[in-house]
């Protein structure tokens, strides 16, 4: 058992704080707490370590890296939705001018294609004008099997199955107290169907990379979430070629958008390995849009029927749901969170079934079921709201609780009075003229605390006070690298642009976690601080033996070293590392979960959107969101602003605008590019006001929380309810086009 | 029209006029373009006996960031792909393929371009400039720096894009207002939704231009 020290510190949220007493192992510091005295992290705004690269265009993403006598490879897809693949002959690929190599997808010739797009072979060659003539030239057997569009026609009883077990899964149930006796206790029950859309993920950045052997060593450039997982995953895929793990190296210094689509090696990274073994020279096989869109994930369909029963004064009983998710042709979803964790309720119960369909498999979007459950939860309850008269936001207040750490009643007020609902608000359809505003109202939760154990961070001092931190994590544009920087700034008392982050390389050898989750943040910040703590401790003491004193009389602030006991005593910080010599100071720290109870309740939020609607045409425009979220300790302020304001975005495009059309003749995507897969521009981007909330939290000790995933998830449901609110009867699926928008006013006015 | 799309769309025969020409019918909700005149123009140089290159390599020279490149390339290989593949030059970045997204908008004799809807063979002769040829050496280009101050980027990917669509909106009007600014920005699409901070970057411009 390592020997401890106690620690104090003041966490809880404004007006909510309590100054708690816990131990820590004796090396490791105490969490930061809202009594801390920051300098730099959640005060200043620190330009991203990698901007003039981004701006300049000196940035090399994995599609950019053009290695020596590099080829490239283009793919042959299935172009039906499902079939049985025969003969796959490429010998007329072969013989294409500048091909290399033909190579098939493992044990295709046979296999069942579940969906336009599914991998049948690769060719790599000199241009990538070569390779795409020679794909068209491979030659495919297929007869054509019966397919499944959408969930009706999956479930319809003529329905093909499209794979064993059936197309529709048992349904699953999550329940908490007794739903019949909640709505039995029920005064008022209100009912409705609700539907979100596929959204597909569309990274600017294609999926894939270059592979270059050397010396029966892999390199992979890798657009990936995860370095260390497709280095690892690559080793054991050729590890019948004598790869290992010490020889398999993913670097992603730079990656063009994930959102939770870009995990593992992918068959078609495995694939660009395979020939570039085989041809002996770098191959780069990046999807183009149309593969990118129909293979390389999705944010599942959900279809919800809720119920909720509700006391008069509008204290929730029961919430029910039924729902359906349609994850294309495998994968997992669930929607079942938003009903369980937004709202207090002794009542819940939610049955779901999967429904496949012939489409690429679903993927982990940006907070995975929950902008689907919250759509459900939130419509919901603002047609309760309607029916019990009540404003839905006092509903809402009515039905969240709070503690030290978790500030969702206080999140709730503080949005609407930025927002200004009072002032704002309207009884549902109040408005009558062409253009009727709106405001609406929801909550979000996410559990936000990183993995305990899942990085180890390297900190290295130097004597001429350079600091590196480094870690085989990744930066997906979050701001990541910059965030690591300030953490070892604020302890350390530097300047960011003084510490030099090393992470996107997997050879790098330091445990890291995968970009996902809302987890890197959390999981890494710790570490950062305990190694940059033990490296600081131990500069402390070549101090402390100059001065004759301890080092826990030491501390160090503003680039200066200073004896807390002797104020004459004091001297720079690059004067006080020179007393290193040749010993630079190597420390490693982890993340370790302090051991307090009740920590890590997760983060909470709120947020408030107006729109606009024109009755007339249908169109409907964000005006104003207030996104109000719990982000742990604020680190990075101007990365961590600019994250909320993007999640608010995809959120009111995801409202508005994106919606995967399949073709009932053919089963395959109609809109599978960025022109008539709609995303939103400069043109339709609303006010946002991001309004960070520091929920100190001892669930780390930097109080890190993730932020990437919650503001996402309660936007669209938001929206929803403005929408409701200005017509006056909902629109029960998004995106709001203007036709459902047209069509739910003429039913409502006739 | 927005601005973006002008030098491409009268030069008569780019790819996007011949997607369009072939019909999808379906215009992007941010780059509504006009199509008639300049395929009245595109037939008119077809009838009038243009030359004819390819299939094979051609020889081009192309003049991209004040450097002159003489290589041969396909006469189907768009500016795009030729800089990105051959040249090494990856700043402007292959996203859509079809002018949908603005991330390969580069300036060709000073106009904002979808560098993935030209040909290389149709733009010799002329002054292409990429995101980096922006820079004057070490000293960013006014609209790199305001865009580095306010944090105006995520992932990155269509950084370069935006940069070059708003080098060129301000170059028209060094006192740009945000309504100009957007619509000189609305054939760029940004994934990761840093608008917000895109249009700080640009008011951030304004005021330093003294607008």
């Amino acid at each position: 058992m390592a020997e401890m020290k106690k620690v104090t510190a003041l966490v809880g949220y404004e007006g909510n704080t309590q100054t708690i007493e816990y131990e820590v192992p004796a090396g490791e510091p105490g969490v930061w707490g809202a009594d801390y005295g920051f300098d730099i992290a959640g005060v200043k705004d620190i330009p991203r370590l990698d901007a003039i690269d981004k701006v300049t265009g000196r940035a090399k993403y994995s599609y950019d890296i053009n290695r020596p006598n590099m080829l490239e490879a283009a793919l042959v897809t299935c172009p039906y939705a499902h079939a049985r693949i025969g003969k796959v002959d490429t010998s007329a690929a072969e013989k294409m001018p500048g091909v290399k190599a033909v190579e098939k997808f493992p044990n295709v010739e046979g296999q069942k294609a579940n969906y336009a797009g599914w991998l049948i072979a690769a060719v790599a060659a000199e241009t990538i004008q070569q390779a795409r003539d020679a794909a068209r030239q491979v030659k495919v057997e297929y007869k054509e099997l019966p397919f499944v569009y959408d969930y009706e026609s999956a479930m319809s009883e003529a329905a093909p199955s499209i794979r064993s077990g059936g197309n529709v899964t048992e349904a699953r149930s999550r329940d908490k107290g007794d739903i019949d006796r909640g709505f039995q206790e029920a005064e008022v029950i209100i009912e409705g169907e609700y539907e979100t859309q596929v959204q597909t993920h569309s990274c600017l950045e294609t999926h894939g990379c270059v592979a270059e052997w050397n010396n029966g060593e892999l390199t992979v450039w890798h657009s990936t979430q995860g370095v260390l997982s497709v280095a690892q995953a690559m080793a054991k895929a050729f590890s019948s070629e004598g790869l290992d793990e010490t020889k398999s190296r993913c670097i992603t210094q730079h990656m063009g958008g994930g959102f939770g689509s870009k995990f593992g090696p992918e068959e078609f990274g495995i694939m660009a390995a395979r020939l570039a073994k085989i041809t002996g020279r770098p191959v780069k096989l990046m999807l183009n849009r149309y593969e990118d869109s129909v293979m390389a994930g999705n944010k599942p369909a959900s279809r919800m029927y809720v119920k909720l029963g509700a006391k008069r004064d509008g204290t929730l009983t029961a919430i029910y749901a039924k729902c359906l998710n349609i994850p294309g042709h495998s994968g997992g979803a669930s929607v079942n969170v938003p009903f369980f964790e937004h709202y207090d309720c002794p009542n819940i119960k939610v049955e779901e079934q999967n429904v496949y369909i012939n489409a690429g498999n679903a993927r982990a979007f940006r907070a995975p079921g929950r902008p689907q459950g919250s759509f459900g939860i939130e419509m919901a309850l603002d047609e309760l709201a309607k029916k019990l008269d009540m404003d839905p936001y006092e509903l809402r207040a009515k039905n969240v609780s709070g503690s030290l750490y978790k500030a969702v009643p206080y999140e709730l007020k503080l949005g609407a009075e930025r927002f200004g609902w009072k002032e704002k608000y309207q009884k549902p359809g109040t408005q009558t003229g062409r253009f009727r505003r709106g405001v609406g109202c929801a909550v979000t939760f996410w559990a936000s605390t990183g993995s305990p154990g899942g990085a180890v961070v390297r900190c290295s001092l130097f004597s001429d006070g350079s600091v590196e931190v480094a870690n085989c994590s990744q930066d997906l544009g979050t701001g990541h690298r910059t965030m690591m920087a300030i953490v070892a700034a604020e302890e350390l008392g530097i300047s960011p642009e003084h510490v030099k982050v090393s992470i996107g390389d997997s050879s790098l050898g330091l445990k890291g976690p995968a970009s996902g989750g809302s987890t890197t943040t959390p999981t890494v910040a710790p570490a950062v601080r305990s190694a940059v703590y033990k490296a600081k401790q131990k500069l402390f003491e070549k101090v402390a033996e100059k001065w004759k004193t301890t080092a826990d009389d030491i501390d160090c602030q503003d680039g200066t070293v200073f004896s807390k006991s002797d104020s004459s005593r004091k001297m720079a910080w690059k004067e006080a590392a020179a007393l290193i010599r040749k010993d630079t100071i190597i420390t490693l720290g982890e993340h370790i979960r302090g051991e307090v109870p009740e920590a890590g309740t997760g983060a909470y939020g709120a947020q408030f959107a107006e729109v606009e609607v024109d009755t007339e045409t249908g169109k409907v425009r964000v005006i104003k969101i207030v996104a109000v979220q719990d982000v742990g300790k604020t680190i990075a302020k101007a990365q961590a602003e600019s994250q909320m304001c993007g999640a608010v975005i995809q959120g009111v495009t995801s409202a508005l605008l994106e919606d995967r059309i399949m073709d009932n003749m053919t089963g395959r995507q109609l809109n599978a590019n960025l022109e008539d897969y709609k995303i939103l521009t400069a043109m339709d981007t609303p006010e946002i006001e991001p309004v960070m909330v520091d929920v100190f939290d001892p669930i780390n000790n930097a109080s890190a929380k993730g932020l990437g995933e919650p503001p996402y998830i309660p936007t669209a449901a938001a929206i929803g309810c403005a929408v409701a609110n200005a017509l006056g009867t909902p629109v029960r699926r998004i995106p709001f086009t203007a036709d459902m928008i047209l069509a739910a006013l003429q039913k409502k006015e006739g | 029209m927005s601005e973006h799309n002008v030098g491409t769309e009268k030069r008569g025969f780019s790819r996007r006029l011949f997607l369009k020409g072939v019909g999808s019918g379906v215009v992007s909700a941010s780059a509504v373009t006009t199509v008639l005149p300049a395929l009245e123009q595109s037939a008119a140089a077809a009838s009038s006996g243009s030359e004819v290159l390819g299939p094979g390599p051609v020889p081009v020279r192309l003049q991209i960031n004040g450097v002159e490149h003489s290589l041969e390339v396909e006469p189907r290989e768009t500016l795009l792909e030729v800089m990105r593949n051959r040249l090494d030059i990856t700043g402007p970045k292959l996203v859509c393929d079809m002018g949908s997204c603005g991330a390969c908008t580069v300036h060709v004799d000073g106009k904002p371009a979808y560098s993935c809807m030209l040909l290389a063979i149709q733009v010799q002769g002329k002054k292409i400039t990429t995101v980096e040829g922006l820079a004057q050496g070490d000293q960013l280009h006014p609209v790199q720096q305001a865009f580095v101050d306010t944090d105006a980027m995520q992932c990155g990917f269509c950084t370069p894009g935006f940069v070059m669509s708003m080098a060129a909106v301000f170059a028209h009007n060094p006192k740009a207002s945000l309504e100009e600014v957007k619509q000189g920005i609305a054939g760029n699409i940004c994934r990761c939704g840093t608008y917000s901070q895109i249009f700080e970057a640009a008011e951030l411009l304004r005021k330093r231009n003294g607008g």
